[in-house]
């Protein structure tokens, strides 16, 4: 999946770095909520009929909602890391903001569960969207983007309320 | 960024020459600011008389695109527009040879693919003839003899001078006894000094005439460099491994890298796309063999017979060769220009950490002393910021690697998947020995730390280390290893999520009834509406009626105006409106409240722009919910409006409440 997105972005005349976060999101949630059920993603050999049938099982609505979820707070955490990256190392050590860097994972998981937890509202949304869409007109590229750009949105007022909520 | 022209050989040059032009030419005359050098040294006139005009062309290209990187400037570390000034976008216009074999569009396809992947840029190439008929002898600056006249190389082998192209060599010398050309692209003198050192050496290991060294340096036109990150330089040193190969006959151009090098894993978020570099990745080794291949007319490879090792195992061979002597010798560092004035590794860029925790891993840290680097790996004060950030990215990324599992490794690093086609094991075993490469790189890089950490003196080290040494970001709290498994793995399968969520999607198609009076409108599972919100639904009805019998699918359900649906419904278009919202709301409410379900704006009434209000074409018709309201969807009566779509057939759960209303709403 990532190679025909690498190469659908350079046909497109290329991607920033959100793009880029998004197809890694995107490949990670694929392995992992697939990889769950037992399912391999390669099968013995790299075919796509293989991925396909690992797959499959994801296109019904509420576990689409299940892959949507994982996949939004993925590409969450790594967003908000995209820019703490730059920064958090320099408040490791002696006297710091995390004396070590197992505490510097510490707040990596957080992180991580932080935009689990706001990506929860995601699920619901995404099986209402799969269902109606799948139904009316079938997914695509364009209807697609409208869903992404209307689920970032939903997904930054809950993480504005998330904040608002713990000061 | 702005696009970047390069004007490369006897092409026509463009009367405008602004900041975005370069200017390019391997044969152009000595005072000429667009010239681009190349010496060659061990390459004789004989043997470049041997390479056909097509690879000629190919050596041109990799020059032109390796000196036009240099000359264009990437992004700062500020990464402004999310990263989108670090893309370049080059368009390339090169005099060749061979203008046939490089206008085929599967050939342009293939050069720009692979430079892309190679350098996150973008690029374009249109080829014109050449006019000149100079062969590259007569341009190349030559010097040295050529090998031996009965030479003849098992192996070529590109070679940096670098751990890793140095095991390489030993191991292909000493432990397999080979005769060896070795490539070197010269990029300084300082390397080539290094480089000329460990030859030597070498050579005393083993007969000297099984030993063979060519080096190739680009120089720019007159232009400075701007840009040192330099990702397509390994373009360029491929190029010059594959000539060299057909010069000799050999089909085959080795790079030794080990692999977690090859791979460059991110050792941070923020460090996407080719900020880590794809020098050696497989897929660019790929490319690179499929792109000479198609050059050269029969099957090319460019393999890294180390890609399944570590930094720490490549230099145990060098150890088992009996080169230890050598390590120190070996040039890893990125800050050449630094070394250059004191002979020494930098100790702060990635190159350096990871070639001293190599070292250090392989208890070969007595073959090279501590002072050969400006600053100690373990307790050198860095500089705050950059270089103290990338030393505690750098052990994070360790420890995680050293207690990850196998799925939290495929969950947390999807750039894995940009490479396991490429490595000739099956997908499952390769991503399998992709992790356990990394992990037993972690667990090496710990077990260094665990010994410096066993023998330092804890209450002097706190008084004496400097706050940005690599020892004080662990003395707070030592850490052996961080167990890091992705959180999908704890949670259950997605069937079993998605069995026990507490919602269900609406079910398609919605279903609805209008009462002969158009007073009460009723969909299925319970959401109902009376007075005006059902006058209105009525009132479009009758159009969507049509539509339904039209059978020409969606152009068939007619719009009705705003100024005729407010007119049956005897209010002016504002009210109309402010109706049209109420029921969207009431609806909104409805479907919650009945069925737990959200639905968006457009999902019973259509708007679009003049052409007025619709009812959703997607509702499903059906007059017995008037007798029965809670009936639930029967599958064998949905219909689709795009035959090409099998409806899925879904069984909603009703939640208790609203069961309970329909109950109520049936018996009135």
């Amino acid at each position: 999946m990532i190679e025909a997105v690498d190469d659908a972005a350079r046909q497109a005349g290329g991607i920033d770095d959100f793009g880029e976060m998004a197809t890694l999101a995107a490949s990670e949630s694929l392995s992992a909520v697939a990889g769950r059920a037992g399912e391999s993603l390669f099968g013995i050999t790299y075919k796509a009929d293989e991925a396909h049938a690992a797959l499959r099982g994801l296109a019904t609505e509420k576990q689409f909602g299940v892959l949507a979820r994982d996949f939004f707070g993925r590409l969450t955490r790594r967003s908000l890391d995209y820019f703490l990256s730059r920064e958090l190392p320099n408040h490791v050590g002696f006297n710091k903001r995390f004396p070590s860097i197992a505490d510097h994972h510490r707040f990596e998981q957080a992180l991580d569960t932080h935009c689990r937890e706001a990506s929860l509202i995601m699920e619901k949304f995404a099986a209402e969207w799969f269902s109606k869409t799948n139904y009316e007109t079938g997914i695509n590229p364009a209807n697609a983007g409208r869903f992404a750009h209307v689920a970032f949105d939903k997904l930054r007022r809950e993480l504005l309320i998330r904040r608002d909520a713990h000061g | 960024m702005d696009e970047v022209r390069v004007f490369c050989g006897d092409v026509d040059r463009p009367t405008l020459i602004d900041e975005s032009t370069i200017l390019l030419d391997v044969a152009a005359a000595k005072n000429d600011p667009a010239r681009v050098r190349l010496k060659a040294a061990e390459i004789t006139r004989k043997m470049l008389g041997k390479i056909p005009d097509r690879l000629a062309d190919l050596l041109d290209i990799a020059c032109y695109v390796y000196c036009a990187d240099q000359l264009t400037r990437r992004d700062t570390k500020l990464m402004a527009r999310l990263g989108g000034y670090w893309q370049r976008d080059f368009r390339f216009t090169i005099a060749v040879r061979d203008l046939a074999f490089w206008s085929n569009p599967e050939v342009l396809s293939q050069i720009e693919s692979t430079l892309t992947f190679l350098s996150d840029d973008r690029f374009a190439f249109a080829f014109k003839a050449t006019r000149r008929v100079s062969p590259p002898q007569e341009y190349l600056d030559l010097s040295g003899a050529g090998p031996p006249p009965s030479f003849a190389p098992d192996r070529v082998v590109l070679f940096s001078g670098g751990l890793d192209s140095f095991a390489g060599a030993t191991e292909a010398l000493i432990g397999q006894n080979e005769r060896v050309v070795l490539v070197s692209h010269r990029s300084s003198p300082f390397v080539a000094g290094r480089q000329a050192t460990l030859l030597d050496g070498l050579r005393k290991r083993v007969d000297p005439t099984r030993l063979f060294r060519l080096s190739v340096e680009v120089t720019k036109g007159g232009n400075q460099a701007v840009e040192f990150t330099q990702r397509t330089r390994s373009f360029l040193f491929a190029t010059i491994g594959f000539i060299v190969a057909r010069m000799f006959g050999k089909r085959e151009v080795t790079f030794y890298e080990n692999g977690v090098v090859s791979m460059n894993l991110p050792l941070a978020p923020h460090v996407l796309g080719t900020r880590a570099t794809r020098t050696t990745h497989p897929r660019v080794l790929h490319d690179f063999g499929s792109l000479f291949s198609r050059v050269a007319e029969h099957d090319i490879k460019i393999v890294n017979p180390y890609f399944w090792l570590s930094k720490a195992d490549v230099v145990r061979k060098i150890a088992d060769f009996g080169c230890q002597h050598l390590i120190e010798q070996t040039f890893s560092c990125a800050e050449v220009r630094k070394a250059n004035r004191n002979n020494k590794h930098c100790g702060v860029c990635s190159q350096c950490v990871d070639r001293r925790f190599g070292i250090l891993a392989a208890d070969c840290g007595a073959h090279e002393p501590s002072t050969n680097y400006v600053v100690d790996l373990i307790r050198g004060a860095r500089e705050q910021g950059t270089d103290a950030s990338l030393m505690e990215a750098y052990l994070l990324a360790a420890h995680r690697y050293a207690g990850i599992s196998e799925a939290g490794f495929r969950s947390a690093y999807g750039q894995i998947f940009r490479a396991i086609r490429y490595l000739d094991v099956p997908a499952n075993e390769a991503a399998g020995r992709l992790h356990h490469l990394h992990v037993r790189h972690g667990v090496a890089v710990v077990n260094v730390l665990k010994r410096e950490l066993g023998s330092l003196d804890l209450v002097g080290a706190r008084r004496d280390l400097p706050d940005t040494s690599l020892l004080s970001m662990l003395l707070e709290r030592p850490v052996e290893a961080i167990a890091f498994v992705d959180a999908t793995e704890l949670a259950p399968s997605a069937a079993a999520q998605a069995a026990a969520a507490p919602y269900s999607p609406l079910p398609r198609p919605i279903r609805f009834a209008v009462s002969p009076d158009g007073n009460r409108v009723v969909f299925d599972g319970g959401p109902s509406l009376k007075g005006k919100s059902a006058a209105l639904i009525a009132a479009l009805f009758e159009a969507y009626r049509d539509g339904r019998t039209s059978d020409t699918g969606l152009s068939g359900f007619r719009f009705t105006a705003a100024t005729t649906l407010a007119a049956v419904l005897k209010m002016d278009e504002a009210s109309l409106r402010q109706r049209v919202r109420r029921l969207r709301t009431k609806l909104a409410v409805e479907f919650q409240s009945h069925l737990n379900a959200t639905i968006d704006d457009e999902e019973v009434v259509e708007t679009k722009g003049w052409s007025g209000y619709r009812l959703n074409p997607a509702l499903f018709h059906s007059p017995e919910l008037l007798q029965t309201p809670a009936m639930l969807v029967d599958p064998a009566i949905v219909t689709t409006l795009r035959p090409d779509v099998t409806t899925r057939q879904v069984t909603p759960t009703i939640p208790r409440a609203s069961a309970r209303k329909m109950s109520q709403l049936s018996k009135r």
